[in-house]
């Protein structure tokens, strides 16, 4: 295994080696670096070696390497992107504005207090006493620690303490406190909650987008393919909140249903003008783009926002499954119920949370993937990869070696 | 009398199928994928806990066939012992199950193969599993959808 982890930063060696010009006594190499280590290398390559050496900063057009630099809490979810792919030169950052959502979906899919705090410590093991901090186990263990304190809240929220272990075990004597609603109770409220949510969601990722386009100097577009969306999107919720019972006076679902309309016809009017800003001025074509426009982004929002639906979905899963387990664990009386009630509800309620913890893993980051970055993200980067020794069996402690690339 | 208890008779039927089909797809789709996994892994045992998570995907189905079991049992009260339900809510109950009867079946065979290929992917290029399950749960949607319109009936449904 040490071998296998020799000839690996061998070959790795080599392939470099072989990107580089050079004659008998000279060589002749450029790579990208750090923007804020590049006067540092500098300095370090002139004062140990005989070079020339010289750096400038990455033009607007060229296909530069991506490094993300974020704070910890940021930093924890960027296994998320990295799973995905790279923001394309060019392009902002989506990990601030991703990371809280990511949090936020996970914990309300996995909304369990006994789950939450059972991850939350298996994490913890990884990190503090297994020492595992690098590779993607290490990313994995800081994402899902995150996650499981998320978990822990909505758990708390929705009343879940491995399922209704606590009504069961007792007989009904003693309930979980539920801070909000209990999902089995209203499922419809729930629905209407996550998709709200998912609006909430996207409506981010259209915001991001606005800043992509300013980035690339085109503020004006950003803002006419987005803005006449929050509206009718917005105005189509003050819509449905009569029929959906969120608000119940005449009066209020009247007038709020008189501000939708102006809305939806502000939102086409814009539409109708700027769908085919940067393009032909014929006005056929303008109101084909239009109307083109109009369908993709219909079918596009209709869908998107159903999408969020699997919440409410992952949600009864966690919880009935958990219902099962406690109906059999706690269905022996004396010495064997006792035994019956662990090993049942152990094995039962750990099979629960690796399926209902992958789900809820595996679903987040569609719902980030598909709805939140089909919104704005082009992910067409590639990420920085510096020459380092990268061993599979064998962890070497550096600090020095970064420097030197 | 059979017919006395039409309504009960009817509301287990739906349970049961509900359970039964969604369960045999994925049965299925994750055998299908275990297979595939068996193979990367007798070239390289480290791929284990990859290949693991995407043979896992096809399963969720049977898991939402039993969601919609325990849903219509406890909605119609069979579960608490509760036979006193009419022919017409047990009829409803039936109809009620079929997306999650059929669409949990299906899905699950078409999310194992996706599985399937996706693991073959993994063999050649670990590092891209993140979008192999992507390609995967997109199949999945479809499941939930279905488990969707099958419980939001079942709660309606006056026993």
């Amino acid at each position: 295994m040490l071998y296998h982890d020799v000839l690996l930063v061998c070959s790795d060696k080599e392939s470099a080696d072989r990107s580089l010009l050079s004659t008998q006594y000279t060589f002749y190499f450029h790579a990208w670096v750090d923007a804020d280590k590049a006067e540092s290398i500098k300095q370090f390559l002139t004062e140990n070696f005989e070079v020339a050496c010289s750096y400038r900063s990455a033009e607007k057009e060229e296909e530069y390497p991506i490094l993300l630099k974020n704070n910890k809490f940021t930093d924890s979810f960027s296994v998320v992107l990295e799973m995905y792919g790279a923001p394309s030169p060019g392009e902002s950052d989506p990990m601030p504005v991703m990371a809280p959502f990511y949090m936020i979906i996970f914990g309300m899919m996995l909304s369990d207090v006994g789950y939450g705090l059972l991850l939350l410590l298996a994490c913890l093991y990884l990190i503090f006493i297994a020492k595992v901090k690098t590779g993607m186990m290490g990313q994995m263990a800081r994402m899902l620690t995150l996650s499981a304190v998320s978990s822990i809240i909505w758990g708390f929220v929705f009343g879940g303490f491995f399922g209704d272990l606590l009504t069961a075990a007792t007989n009904g004597r003693v309930n979980f406190p539920v801070l909000w609603f209990d999902p089995m109770g209203d499922p419809i409220k729930l629905l209407t909650f996550s998709m709200f949510f998912g609006a909430i969601h996207l409506f981010a990722g259209m915001a991001v987008d606005i800043r992509n386009s300013k980035l690339k100097g085109d503020l004006f577009g950003g803002l006419v393919n987005n803005v006449p969306w929050y509206l009718i999107i917005t105005a189509a919720f003050m819509i449905l909140a009569g029929p959906l019972g969120l608000i119940s006076s005449a009066g209020t679902i009247a007038l709020l249903s008189g501000i939708a309309k102006w809305m939806i016809i502000v939102g086409g009017v814009l539409i109708l003008l700027f769908a085919g800003h940067g393009g032909s001025w014929n006005p056929i074509i303008r109101i084909g783009k239009a109307l083109l426009n109009v369908y993709n982004n219909l079918t596009g929002f209709l869908s998107d926002i159903l999408s969020y639906s699997r919440i409410l979905a992952l949600v009864l899963a966690t919880s009935v499954i958990a219902q099962v387990v406690n109906i059999l664990a706690t269905g022996g009386s004396g010495i064997g119920g006792v035994l019956l009630f662990i090993l049942a509800g152990g094995l039962g309620h750990l099979l629960n949370l690796a399926l209902s913890g992958l789900s809820a893993f595996v679903h987040a980051a569609r719902l980030q993937y598909v709805e939140f970055f089909g919104k704005f993200f082009e992910g067409a980067g590639e990420y920085f990869a510096p020459l380092r020794r990268k061993t599979k069996y064998v962890e070497i402690e550096t600090d020095k070696l970064e420097a030197k690339k | 009398m059979f017919l006395e208890n039409l309504g009960p008779t009817l509301t287990i039927l739906a349970a049961s199928l509900a359970a039964l089909f969604p369960g045999v797809g994925s049965a299925k789709g994750v055998g299908g994928a275990g297979e595939a996994a068996a193979g990367v892994l007798a070239e390289d045992p480290s791929k284990f806990g990859r290949v693991l998570i995407l043979q896992a995907l096809p399963g969720t189905q049977g898991i939402y066939g039993l969601l919609s079991w325990f849903m219509i049992m406890s909605q119609s009260g069979l579960l608490a012992g509760n036979l006193d339900i009419s022919w017409q809510a047990g009829l409803g109950y039936l109809i009620a199950a079929l997306p999650i009867v059929v669409v949990g079946y299906l899905s699950a065979l078409y999310q194992g193969k996706v599985s399937e290929a996706g693991i073959a992917l993994v063999a050649k290029r670990p590092e891209e599993s993140g979008k192999a399950i992507v390609l995967a749960v997109m199949v999945e949607t479809y499941a939930i959808l279905a488990l969707l319109a099958t419980i939001l009936a079942v709660f309606s449904i006056q026993v």
